[in-house]
């Protein structure tokens, strides 16, 4: 009897506890930690809609041939779905690993943030990075070595902002924004034989900035039927190449500079529709240094050209229509 | 006359000596001691000890069985071989086995003691025993089982009792030891099992602090613990060696506790929390996974809120599966 008594007291003095921490909001961490070869890791964390908390998942893994989902991406890692306020973070340090966060279905007042963050050290390495119906959204991936490729995809997304660097020789980058509220993204890569390429489709304002520094880097980026697009590209070297194309939407401007020998520049705007001359729809080309190129092609009104070449046996090419 | 009157008076002072007597021995502790020594083979023994409630007696049994086939209660455990009801002082049950093909039972029912302690051991030396040890409604418990040899079972049960202690220690291989717990508090069972292809496993319904401890030291060991409708309780197990497995779930209200640790090749532990409730008790809920070694497996499975999964691992082509929700 005595101990039935004391289960009852403890039962009771649980249930009040349970009460009193009832309005705390609610946490769900993942931590994973994994030293050494071929090792892998998957996390989902998938939470009622609109449950408030503090989500977070962390895999730091250190070694060759490390896997966070499946090899290549193939498979999510981190995965995260319906919640509020979540962060994710992947660190990897090593060759030949690849890593993937997947944040999907996030609704976040003002007061939460959610942030993917992916960091790689070494060579040969892949990344994925996919947020779909986020807001207040941050995604950040950094790589350091040669041979890294990583990806990163926004879809549905209010405002947000993406960094990416890339430091190390033939890398690749690709961002992808589809109907996000307020874009852009800051690219930068340091090295040779680097590519990085932008798309916007469907998007409202947008500020994105790229820059490359080093030998034989290619820039190239597309923008469609964006509101507002204020696109800039800087590139440090020779041999460098730089795309820019923006079509429909309402107003374009491309701004690329390049510093060096041998460069190409190619701008490519087509039917912005309320462009103001002066103030909206414009190009323009800045080019320091010798054999360099711009070409650029307007099509439709209100377009401004505006090349600036120092140096000598430089080309340009203009066409508005 | 003379000689009534002094019978008269030689009764009456019996009957005061008497009564006196009976005052003064209702103060002392009395006793119930049983003691069996069986050496040979296809030996059996039984023995119950029943006292009322309160009644602080200092009850013992001891059985010591020396040869095989030998049976304190009926083969494999069906009846019970040491039984002891309603006692309300010191408790002691012991029994002593080495052989092959033994069995043995006790079962200690109702033993309401917040002060005296209440110990139930069980000594096995050899294959093939099997061992059964009950506690019902009682406290302050102690339960002691220890097997050495091979193939040997063992199983403790315990229901509505608090606080207390359940050890099993088994060492040989292909072992098996089951702890099961149902309404207590405050009991951390423990098993401790060292050799190849052991079982170790321990269920707990309705239990409010305190959890089990699983150790094993070997090569295919398995280690599986069920905790529902607990709170502020927790898991442990231990394994060190290769091809272990661990398989720990919980559920409940809140303050769930898992904490795996595993050295060796080709382990797999898996983890599943099921709950509702914040922590309340400053433990929270967490899972925690240490894996030491190549080709191990962390997989993690928690459904509810306030949880926390930690997976640590070192070595090469491990694997780790973690699921929130």
């Amino acid at each position: 009897m005595q101990s039935r008594f004391l289960l009852s007291v403890m039962a009771a003095a649980l249930g009040l506890a349970f009460q009193a921490a009832s309005a705390q909001d609610s946490t769900s961490i993942v931590t994973v930690t994994q030293q050494g070869n071929g090792n892998t890791s998957h996390a989902e964390q998938n939470r009622s809609s609109q449950a408030l908390g503090n989500v977070a998942a962390t895999i730091t893994q250190t070694g060759d041939n490390n896997h966070v989902g499946g090899p290549g991406s193939t498979t999510g890692g981190i995965r995260q779905m319906n919640t509020d306020g979540v962060d994710a973070m992947v660190r990897q340090t090593g060759t030949v690993n690849n890593a993937g966060i997947t944040q999907l279905d996030v609704i976040t007042p003002s007061s939460y943030a959610v942030t993917g963050e992916i960091t790689q050290a070494g060579s040969r390495n892949t990344a994925t990075l996919l947020q779909t119906r986020a807001s207040d959204l941050h995604a950040v991936m950094v790589q350091g070595g040669s041979g890294n490729s990583a990806a990163v995809e926004q879809q549905a997304s209010g405002p947000g902002t993406t960094r990416t660097t890339q430091n190390g020789n033939d890398n690749s980058l690709t961002i992808s924004q589809r109907g996000t509220a307020i874009w852009g993204m800051v690219i930068t890569q340091e090295g040779d034989g680097n590519v990085a390429s932008e798309l916007a489709d469907n998007s409202g304002y947008g500020v994105p900035r790229l820059t490359q520094t080093g030998t034989a880097n290619y820039a190239s980026t597309l923008q469609v039927n964006t509101l507002l697009a204020d696109l800039q590209i800087v590139q440090s070297g020779t041999d460098n190449r730089a795309e820019a194309s923006q079509s429909d939407g309402l107003s374009q401007m491309i701004d690329i500079g390049q510093n060096g020998i041998g460069n190409v520049a190619t701008v490519s705007q087509t039917r912005a529709s309320t462009g103001t001359a002066g103030n909206g729809n414009s190009a323009i080309v800045a080019q320091l240094g010798n054999s360099n190129t711009a070409i650029v092609r307007q099509v439709g009104q209100n377009y401004v050209a505006n090349v600036n070449q120092a140096g000598s046996s430089n080309y340009t090419n203009i066409y508005q229509h | 006359m003379q000689s009534r009157f002094s019978l008269s008076v030689m009764a009456a002072a019996l009957g005061l000596a008497l009564t006196l007597a009976s005052q003064a021995a209702s103060a002392q502790d009395s006793a119930s001691t049983v003691t069996v020594t069986q050496q040979g083979n296809g030996n059996t023994s039984h023995a119950e000890q029943s006292t009322g409630v309160y009644d602080f007696n200092n009850v013992t049994a001891a059985i010591t069985q020396i040869g095989n086939n030998n049976h304190v209660g009926g083969p494999g455990s069906t009846t019970g071989g040491l039984l002891q009801i309603n006692s309300g002082g010191n408790l002691d049950a012991r029994i002593q086995q080495t052989g092959v093909g033994n069995n043995a039972g006790i079962t200690q029912i109702d033993v309401i003691a917040p002060t005296f302690p209440v110990t139930a051991e069980i000594t096995q030396v050899g294959s093939n025993n099997t061992a059964t040890l009950r506690q019902t409604l009682t406290s302050d418990l102690s339960a002691v089982l220890i097997q050495n040899g091979n193939g040997n079972v063992s199983a403790v049960e315990q229901q509505e009792s608090i606080p207390g202690t359940a050890r099993t220690t088994q060492t040989g291989d292909n072992n098996i030891a089951t702890v099961s717990q149902r309404g207590t508090g405050y009991a951390s069972p423990r098993i401790t099992q060292d050799g190849e292809g052991n079982v170790a496993s321990a269920v707990v319904d309705v239990n409010v602090f305190g959890g089990p401890l699983i150790e094993q030291t070997g090569f295919a060991n398995h280690a599986s613990t069920l905790q529902t409708d607990t709170e502020a309780s927790d898991i442990r197990i231990r394994q060190t060696g290769s091809d272990n497995r661990a398989d720990a779930s919980q559920s409940g209200n809140r303050d769930h506790q898992i904490d795996i640790d595993q050295n060796g090749i080709g382990n797999v532990a898996t983890v599943s929390q099921l709950g509702m409730g914040p922590a309340t008790f400053d433990s929270g809920n967490s899972a925690i996974i240490a894996q030491f070694g190549n080709s191990n497996t962390a997989i993690v499975r928690q459904v509810g809120q306030y949880y926390v999964a930690n997976v640590n691992q070192t070595g090469s082509n491990n694997y780790t599966n973690i699921y929130q929700h």
